[in-house]
């Protein structure tokens, strides 16, 4: 309870900083503007639509995006992960091909796909395949061997020793990768939809600069920080809670 | 034992269960590891049905037959825990339960209670021979404990030092329920034995160049 306590009390202050410095009026509000402004656009946002479409149209890009990424990060981390050829080549490009931001491939998409949703998907997969596959890779080499084992010793077979042993063996491996494939899959869509428009949260930023409405933009900031939070707080959060439930606390934290 | 499951390849030789060879695992023959190799993400109740869900057994099959099975090593109660909830003996008991449910014509134990106090294991060895009495499976066991191989065994092989091969075969006769401390199993465990001890002196001689006196 004291937490909860401490909580309010930070962000009120906060908040109460922010309204003060607003209210002294050093900059004009169009730069700075006022707390209850942003409420303002938060409402008229969720009001007029513009923020549910904004919110569906992003969710189902990331939904999509990530989806492929990680079914095909998945594919990519194993191959990896038992061939030693590909280890050597694949694994090592992976891990030169992370350091590009993955914006850099808006350009190449755009030319590929033009304007489409193609291209944004291309980017946002680029963005969290990676990362995915990686962690795929190092989950799969530090999976003990006892479980493919016993999988193949009890009757599993190719793709069902996949399916109900190597991929639940190796979850508490991989879980933390497949969040931060989320993190990176949501920068790179919003980044994204801030460069080519086409509806999306991204798109309602800049509109927001482009009309010099200061109070949409730190509106639409706050609704891309809540809902990144959200779903990291409520699904891999509870990915994570019932890992442990099984595994105990030992393996999965 | 992870040839006879067809888990490795043999470099040489055949493998051979009632005159068909052993070409790769099959449920036929089910090996208990001696780290288990229990699924941590699947509870008690779907670890023991895993082997029957493998092979496409109905849903309501595979729910009776769990439930005898897990009767059977008496963790009815604990279905729907999971694995890390479970004490080592309990955990010995799924994996017997989890072998036993996919029915195999061999049952392979890689001292499987070795890790396991003394009072535990004189209990699993009951109920390992009340399970083997009613449900009439071969177990290949292996231990290094004499004792224990003349406590449940019909047949005990002594296996030579490397290279490993069989170096003598004992039938034993005494009446069941035995005992480990009972006399006639210890006078039994002197011969092998003495026989065992052989073998420990001929590798300490090839690692320490002298042997130990017995």
């Amino acid at each position: 309870m004291e937490r909860a306590l401490r909580y309010v009390l930070f962000y009120s202050a906060l908040l109460a900083a922010w309204a003060i410095v607003a209210k002294l009026k050093i900059w004009p509000p169009y730069l700075f503007p006022t707390p209850w402004g942003v409420g303002e656009a938060m409402w008229a946002g969720f009001m007029d639509h513009s923020f549910w479409i904004a919110i569906g149209v992003s969710m189902k890009r990331m939904l999509l995006g990530y989806g492929l990424s990680v079914v095909l990060g998945m594919i990519l981390g194993v191959g990896v992960a038992n061939n030693k050829f590909l280890e050597e080549t694949v694994g090592g490009l992976l891990v030169s091909l992370q350091s590009l931001p993955s914006i850099c491939w808006l350009p190449m998409a755009v030319l590929w796909f033009g304007l489409t949703e193609k291209a944004i998907l291309f980017v946002v997969v680029m963005g969290s395949l990676l990362s995915v596959t990686i962690s795929m890779e190092t989950g799969r080499k530090q999976l003990p061997k006892i479980y493919s084992m016993a999988g193949r010793n009890l009757g599993a077979r190719g793709f069902q020793l996949f399916w109900h042993v190597t991929l639940p063996a190796s979850l508490p491996y991989i879980v933390t990768g497949l969040k931060q494939g989320w993190a990176f899959a949501w920068r790179s869509l919003i980044s994204g939809e801030m460069i080519f428009v086409s509806l999306g949260l991204g798109q309602l930023l800049m509109m927001g600069r482009d009309l010099n409405d200061m109070s949409q933009v730190l509106a639409v900031m706050l609704l891309i920080i809540a809902l990144g939070y959200l779903v990291d707080g409520f699904v891999f959060k509870s990915i994570e809670k019932r890992l442990q439930q099984k595994w105990g606390l030992a393996a999965a934290s | 034992m992870h040839l006879i499951a067809g888990l490795h390849r043999q470099t040489s030789g055949d493998v051979l269960i009632d005159n068909e060879y052993v070409q790769g695992p099959g449920t036929d023959r089910i090996l208990i590891f001696q780290e288990l190799g229990l699924f941590p993400w699947l509870t008690v109740g779907e670890n023991v049905e895993f082997g029957m869900r493998m092979k496409g057994a109905s849903k309501q099959e595979r729910g009776t037959k769990t439930r005898e099975y897990l009767r059977l090593v008496h963790l009815a109660k604990f279905k729907d825990s999971y694995v890390h909830q479970l004490s080592g003996g309990m955990r010995q008991r799924v994996a017997l339960a989890r072998a036993l449910a996919t029915e195999p014509d061999v049952l392979l134990m890689d001292e499987p209670f070795a890790a396991l106090d003394a009072q535990t294991r004189d209990l699993l060895h009951d109920e390992l021979e009340r399970i083997w009495t009613e449900t009439g499976r071969t177990i290949i066991f292996v231990t290094h404990n004499v004792r224990e191989a003349i406590r449940l065994g019909d047949r005990v092989a002594l296996l030579s030092f490397r290279p490993g091969t069989v170096k003598r075969e004992y039938m034993i006769d005494l009446p069941r329920p035995r005992h480990l401390e009972d006399a006639n199993v210890a006078g039994a465990a002197r011969e092998i034995l003495d026989d065992l001890r052989e073998e420990i002196n001929k590798s300490l001689e090839k690692e320490y160049g002298h042997g130990a006196r017995a």
